[in-house]
């Protein structure tokens, strides 16, 4: 652990206030908080932010710490700090990032007792607490969700490598949260182990988006497709399924597969009408006819600011 | 497949959260507990959301009103974040 600046991470002079201390905390506080932030580092930010503010809020701790930076940035003015470190050796430091950052500054030797411990408040295992629970992120496939099943998962967690069987649930959606009981850390006492929770998010699939439980695809089509009517093997996340494109069917239509999405949901297929490439004289003429039969302009019908 | 619930015992153990305060967190809509046989019941889904929101209780020093509010907020949020992104692919796909 290296030596961290408090006043850095919350942006503050030195000289700040005890109140601008705690106004700056609270802001951010409430942007980095991981239930609220959409920042990809927030937890780390919150932590380091928290983590200052421990010890900033309590004027005992600061001046202490104040001490402690000024060590940092002139080690030259403490010439026996180093043997001497007995002298930031009080209740204030224990069970805050203090104690740590003291540690790593003058290494672990005596006057520091309880730091590791003390980060639950628990000593010499006489509680009984409850493990703590860890979190991962847990990315699958859309036919994984759509199907569900079993899944052997790799996780590297506080206490070593393990591996852990997991059941996906059918038809199971982004974000949801699946909880394997007592697979968390170790309790400390008689206290049971924590929870894993692992949250579902989908990988990218190479042909469907999702909304919700709903999947959309979109169907490339030819213009003859659409307007004489065709019907198609389309791919669903069960399997390839035949698909009536109606007659006189528009760019952008969206048909219903009723029950082919995730659990009740339903799979969509948008029409996207693509024109063949325009490459001979023959390509060519083929269109002129179309525009002689017609005589269609869609721009006549579009509304025009008057 | 049997869905998973929790009584209010089993639940604040779980949770880790005293009853006192789930009562609270239901008190202003922030739990929506079931009832059967006049016990409250609680799906597996609450419990993040009860994780949540004594997080936000705590780490921003919010009232029981603002816990609500910031809830709901962030959970309208996003789902508007959902929607975006699959309307952002569904416009990619239709260019491309």
């Amino acid at each position: 652990m290296d030596f961290k600046d408090y006043y850095k991470i919350l942006d503050l002079p030195p000289s700040a206030t005890q109140e601008e201390v705690k106004r700056t905390y609270k802001k951010l506080a409430r942007k980095y908080h991981p239930d609220v932030s959409e920042e990809a580092d927030a937890t780390a930010k919150f932590q380091a932010v928290s983590e200052a503010y421990e010890v900033l809020k309590n004027k005992d701790k600061r001046a202490e710490y104040d001490e402690l930076r000024e060590y940092v940035n002139n080690p030259n003015q403490f010439q026996n700090a180093g043997a001497g470190h007995g002298r930031f050796n009080s209740d204030a430091s224990a069970e805050s990032g203090l104690d740590d950052l003291l540690r790593s500054i003058f290494g672990d030797q005596g006057g520091f007792s309880g730091g590791a411990q003390g980060f639950n408040g628990q000593r010499g295992g006489t509680f009984n607490v409850r493990g703590q629970d860890i979190r991962y992120d847990l990315g699958i496939t859309l036919e994984e969700a759509y199907a569900g099943g079993k899944r052997s998962l790799r996780l590297t967690t506080p206490g070593g490598d393990k591996t852990i069987n997991v059941t996906i649930p059918k038809g199971v959606t982004q974000g949801k949260e699946l909880r394997l009981k007592g697979q968390g850390e170790l309790g400390h006492g008689e206290g049971p182990a924590g929870d894993i929770y692992l949250k579902i998010s989908f990988l990218k699939h190479p042909l469907f988006e999702v909304d919700e439980n709903d999947i959309t695809l979109v169907l490339p089509v030819s213009p003859w497709e659409a307007a004489l009517g065709e019907s198609v093997e389309v791919q669903t996340l069960g399997g390839k399924v035949n698909l009536k494109i109606p007659a006189d069917s528009q760019n952008g239509k969206r048909l219903r597969l009723k029950g082919r999405g995730l659990g009740s949901g339903d799979q969509f297929v948008m029409l996207k009408l693509v024109n063949p490439p325009i490459e001979t004289d023959a390509d060519k003429a083929a269109f002129e006819a179309l525009k002689d039969k017609f005589n269609f302009k869609p721009l006549d019908g579009m509304a025009r600011p008057v | 497949m049997s869905e998973l619930v929790y009584t209010l015992i089993e639940f604040c153990s779980v949770a880790k959260v005293d009853e006192q305060r789930v009562t609270e967190f239901v008190e202003h809509g922030i739990l929506e507990p079931r009832l059967r046989q006049d016990q409250w019941i609680f799906p597996s889904e609450a419990l993040s959301r009860c994780q949540r929101a004594e997080r936000m209780r705590q780490d921003l020093q919010l009232d029981l009103h603002g816990v609500a509010l910031a809830l709901e907020l962030t959970e309208r949020n996003q789902k508007l974040r959902q929607r975006i992104d699959y309307l952002e692919q569904l416009i990619d796909r239709l260019r491309h």
